[in-house]
């Protein structure tokens, strides 16, 4: 923290932009356990501009939760793995020693290669780098940029030389480690931490489990052969499921979408398409109609007064047709030209 | 006293609504009119499974009327190549069938890779027909009206089965549904002549036939089950749904504490028998006891022993020591259970789970692992729509159905939750799955309504009521009485009306959604003219007869993969990959040679001895299936073996978009794939920007592509299918580039006369 302000404060005193040495960036990159150093609008001008002698990475992203950018939190710890894997090699950067080895083992073939540089992982969050996110010019993140080594003293030079990563389908951290390893000449080994508070939580966890089912072991054997939770986990299940849950989780679809003029759309109209609020407007529908109906065949015919059976009959008629109208409106909603509906209610 | 009155009516048989007869409630007399019950009964079931059988054939003939008797898609096409080398070969030919006309020069051993049970039914009708009946039929319409026969057996058996686990009524709602439900349909239409055609009957037999041997304890039930199931194995890939499903009812069932002798007796016996008969399948083999697929069935046998012996045990001696005995022995077989199967597997002797079914599992293994079974449409995970769209209101008596088998808990309604929760997971992860779930869904559908239908058309109610009032509270007045009864009537009517009604509404949307979504051969397109009336776009057989005629019998197609079936069913021509994607290093190379540039493409090609190339091209008639949109599977497969070679990133604009206009990349322009999409498309628009209505961009007419490598040999009519000759080496020993520059030049001293292909019927 100490060293980011002095960080902070030099970049504002500092007359000459100049990118900062290597030493000052390994420093600055022990901040995180990831060893990201954090890029923002107050020190973006210094992590960037001037000649560097050094790769820089830099993510562009946001994983707040007002943005809702799904990608970007699917992304976000494949990049902090290779970072920190990366760090786990080189605990302080290449070093000297580095360098000669690679450089003899190369041999005369050096002269034709560039030298192996080190490189520096960055990571900006869009609520505190409103200002360099619009230096981009940035539509839509996540964003990976990568800055080469350079000797351009010019301003914002940075920008003309900078490469974007392109996403595509696949392991993120597979394909990010092909891209570095094609601009930086690196390899990148990768060493997943072994996560010792799961490990600790999931014995303590399974520990727990068991002392408290040999405690309550009657209880519990009540709650598994109990016939209302067995029946309650099946419908939700098979409810969800009928709804389309699993496409939700696959393709990572929006919960909704918003439209222009704080108009929300919530049914989008593809057939083979939806969004996430469409499983839970759905299921309850459905869940709705499955009720009505066990209503109607369990619970009517124990009413003993005709009349009172009459009118609970003449609601819970009403309230199938009234659901199932709006389930055929829906379903006409999604477009393909359906034909059929129960009620106009909508135009 | 309710539910007493309840039985006596359920007893006799009321019609579901579809039909017009009016069942008869009498339950006092044997006798109506001086006929039996029993008669009437049995002659009304008769009626109504015939009237069933029609309805679920006549609504898959639509294809037919519409166009003509033709084999659909892609599969059906193999299966039909297939049959037809089977009835004019012998069985043992066919199973001893290499085929050297596919794959090549690596031929299949098709033999022994595919799942006999469609074409043997369907060759053993012909040669019925033939042989006993003297009915000489062509065996290209059995194989077209095979699906919509085996449907009439699917209903029958949806019956059965329903029949077991409520009563007939709910049987024959079933069997209503189950004929006519769309998701269905959706593989069973005239024409579809594919495995699931016959396997979902099977599916529903042996399920019956499994709950009837459950049920009794029979032999021969057990038995006839694993006959069925072996008749399964032999014709889908998807019997491993039954070889999973029946062990873990069992397993669940041991849970529950229900063991008997009669689970003992049913499940060894099919067990024994029917992995026995499954491996006599040459594709299976010794899968069933050497994957994992196969493994719970097998652990489950081995459980039902020792749950044998401890139930034995437990007859013997005293319960404290029972009790130990119990506890040491579950511990011990089931570590030992899990380290076998966990050595075998690592020593090699059991094969993992496949990818395919473990893709069921790990979502997200397929798109990451192996891109082609990602690529294919029909394994996309389901949206909402599709399970309203297939089932309509039975989508929401689904839940209701499984609830109410909840109430009654019998050893088949575990079944049939069970059944209903794994298959809602299957069909929500792979469209391809509603197939089935849609049995069951109807199943419980069914049997929701008929409970429903059991209370509100029983009326002995009201017919039974005098004379109890009148012995319990005399003084009340009649009137009193009176306006009960009506209230009952209005009641029940109210219930009974409203779902009439559902229920022709779900007659019109699966009739509409039969006859708009599901009966497209996708061979011949159909389109509206200005006027109405239907225009028929045949530019796929055009082009595959263009093929037959025109090249030489051994001439060798290449084309993505998707079109190898119909090139060898309709052109009988050599493929290089076809829809039996078992070689995907084959299948990346034929993607190697669309995506690499001419002269990449051209050693690939005379490599391969190919002599002709085919391209499906949409662009001028907005056909959305083409192979420019299919391009970058072909990319990211090829890239999957050359990483270094090939890059889809290459294959994406600068603005990292999937472009063919004047944005497109490089790379993209100089693929062979789209030279030969767009060769000549500007002629078209007389040598301005073409447009491209598939993906609405243009393609400006300076970029106009040039081939040097293949020469067009034909376009169809709508320019859907482009074939292009792979020229030979040149005779001077120039490269190909030279020798069409030098042509061009010639031919534009000698002014080329343009040969236009007619373009008046567009639009």
């Amino acid at each position: 923290m100490r060293a980011n302000l002095f960080i902070v404060i030099a970049s504002l005193l500092n007359i000459v932009i100049a990118a900062l040495s290597n030493k000052e960036l390994v420093t600055l990159s022990k901040n995180s356990k990831q060893r990201i150093i954090h890029i923002n609008d107050a020190n973006y001008k210094t992590l960037l501009e001037g000649p560097r002698d050094y790769h820089m990475v830099v993510l562009m992203t946001s994983t707040s939760s007002s943005i809702n950018c799904v990608l970007c939190t699917e992304f976000k710890p494949e990049y902090e793995l290779v970072s920190s894997s990366w760090f786990q090699d080189h605990p302080e950067g290449l070093t000297e020693e580095d360098l000669e080895v690679s450089a003899d083992e190369e041999g005369g073939e050096s002269l034709s290669k560039v030298a192996p540089k080190n490189i520096y992982f960055l990571y900006s969050e869009f609520t505190d780098s409103r200002e360099f996110f619009g230096v981009f010019q940035l539509n839509n993140i996540p964003k990976v940029f990568y800055f080469p080594p350079s000797t351009n003293t010019e301003k914002n030079a940075y920008l003309k030389e900078s490469l974007e990563y392109q996403f595509f389908a696949g392991s993120h951290k597979d394909l990010l480690i092909d891209w570095l390893k094609q601009l930086t000449g690196h390899e990148f080994p990768i060493y997943i931490p072994p996560d010792y508070t799961k490990l600790v939580t999931n014995i303590v966890g399974a520990l727990a489990f068991l002392s408290l089912s040999k405690i309550f072991h009657k209880q519990l054997l009540k709650v598994l052969t109990s016939k209302i939770i067995w029946s309650g986990l099946s419908l939700i299940f098979i409810l969800l499921l009928t709804s389309g849950y699993m496409f939700n989780q696959i393709r990572g679809v929006p919960y909704v979408r918003e439209l222009g003029g704080g108009k929300i759309e919530y049914i989008l109209a593809q057939q083979q398409n939806q969004y996430g609020v469409e499983t839970q407007i759905l299921s309850f529908v459905y869940g709705c109609l499955s009720l009505f109906m066990v209503i109607l065949v369990k619970k009517v015919p124990e009413l003993k007064n005709s009349q009172v059976q009459f009118i609970t009959v003449v609601i819970f008629s009403f309230l199938i047709f009234f659901f199932y109208a709006i389930l055929v409106g829906i379903f006409g909603l999604k477009g393909a030209g359906y034909p059929f509906k129960l009620l106009r209610m909508m135009k | 006293m309710v539910s007493e009155k309840k039985k006596q009516s359920v007893s006799t048989s009321s019609a579901p609504l579809k039909q017009k007869e009016v069942a008869e409630v009498v339950p006092t007399g044997p006798k109506i009119l001086g006929v039996k019950l029993d008669t009437i009964r049995l002659l009304l079931q008769v009626i109504i499974f015939i009237s069933i059988a029609g309805a679920s054939i006549s609504s898959r003939l639509f294809s037919v009327i519409r166009f003509e008797s033709i084999i659909h898609e892609f599969d059906p096409w193999f299966n039909f190549r297939a049959t037809k080398y089977l009835v004019t070969h012998s069985y043992y030919d066919f199973l001893n069938w290499f085929d050297d006309r596919t794959w090549y020069p690596l031929g299949r051993v098709t033999g022994g890779t595919l799942y006999p049970g469609l074409m043997v039914t369907s060759g053993v009708i012909w040669h019925t027909l033939r042989e006993w009946l003297a009915l000489p039929i062509d065996i290209r319409n059995i194989c077209v009206l095979l699906a919509p026969a085996f449907s009439g057996l699917t209903a029958i058996f949806t019956y059965f089965f329903t029949k077991e686990i409520k009563d007939s009524n709910a049987g024959l709602l079933a069997a209503i549904f189950m004929g006519i439900a769309p998701g269905y349909i959706s593989r069973s239409v005239a024409g579809s002549y594919d495995n699931e055609a016959i396997a979902i009957t099977l599916l529903m037999a042996t399920f019956y036939f499994w709950i009837k041997a459950m049920k009794l304890g029979s032999v021969f039930y057990g038995t006839l089950t694993a006959l069925f199931y072996f008749y399964m194995v032999s014709a889908w890939g998807g019997y491993v749904f039954i070889t999973n499903l029946i062990p873990l009812h069992i397993f669940v069932l041991i849970l529950m504490g229900r063991y008997s002798h009669k689970l003992y007796t049913a499940y060894t016996t099919w067990y024994a028998l029917g992995t026995l008969a499954s491996m006599q399948i040459p594709f299976v083999g010794f899968l069933p006891i050497r994957s994992n697929d196969h493994m719970a069935a097998l652990g489950v046998f081995g459980l039902l022993q020792l749950v044998a012996v401890g139930d034995y045990v437990k007859s013997q001696i005293p319960s404290k020591q029972f009790k130990s005995f119990l506890v040491i022995s579950l511990v011990l077989t089931i570590t030992l259970g899990i380290i076998g199967l966990v050595g075998l597997t690592t020593l090699g002797w059991i094969a993992p789970w496949t990818g395919r079914f473990y893709s069921l599992w790990d979502t997200n293994y397929a798109k990451i692992h192996i891109p082609i079974i990602a690529s294919v449409s029909e394994h996309q995970p389901t949206a909402w729509p599709a399970f309203f769209f297939d089932t309509n209101m039975l989508i929401w008596l689904f839940p209701a159905g499984v609830y109410l088998c909840f109430q009654d808990l019998q050893n088949e309604h575990v079944f049939v939750i069970i059944y209903a929760v794994l298959c809602s997971y299957f069909a929500g992860v792979m469209v391809r799955l509603m197939l089935t779930l849609t049995p069951i869904i109807c199943a419980s559908g069914a049997i929701a309504l008929s409970k429903l239908f059991d209370v509100y058309l029983d009326i002995s109610e009201l017919i039974n009521a005098n004379p109890e009032e009148e012995t319990t509270d005399k003084k009340k007045s009649t009137g009193n009485r009176k306006a009960n009864i009506f209230f009952i009537l209005l009641s029940k009517l109210i219930v009974l009306l409203t779902f009439a009604f559902y229920l022709f509404y779900f007659v019109f949307h699966c009739t509409w959604v039969t006859s708009n979504a599901y009966s497209s051969p996708s061979v011949v397109l159909a389109s509206k003219n200005p006027d109405g009336s239907q225009h028929i776009i045949d530019d796929f057989r055009e082009a595959y007869y263009w093929l037959r005629m025109n090249t030489p019998e051994d001439a060798k197609v290449m084309a993505w993969w998707d079109y190898g079936y119909q090139i060898g069913g309709m052109a009988d021509r050599t493929t290089l990959v076809d829809n039996n994607t078992w070689n995907n290093t084959h299948i990346a190379t034929v993607g190697k040679a669309m995506c690499s540039s001419e002269e990449v493409s051209y050693e690939i090609l005379k490599k391969h001895d190919v002599d002709y190339v085919l391209v499906i091209f949409g662009g001028l008639l907005g056909y959305s299936g083409d192979d420019i949109n299919k391009f970058l599977w072909m990319v990211r497969i090829s890239e999957g073996i050359w990483p270094d070679e090939v890059h889809e990133r290459d294959f994406f604009s600068e603005r990292g978009e999937y472009k063919v206009d004047s944005e497109a990349s490089q790379t993209m322009k100089d693929s062979l794939m789209y030279k030969m999409s767009y060769y000549r498309f500007n002629e078209l628009y007389n040598g301005r920007d073409a447009s491209d209505r598939v993906r609405g961009q243009t393609i400006p007419a300076s970029q106009a592509p040039e081939l040097n490598v293949v020469e067009e040999a034909f376009t169809s009519q709508n320019w859907i299918v482009r074939l292009y000759k792979v020229k030979d080496l040149d005779n001077v020993g120039r490269n190909l580039h030279s020798a069409t520059q030098f042509s061009k030049t010639e031919q534009s001293k000698r002014k080329r006369i343009a040969k236009k292909p007619v373009i008046d019927l567009r639009e």
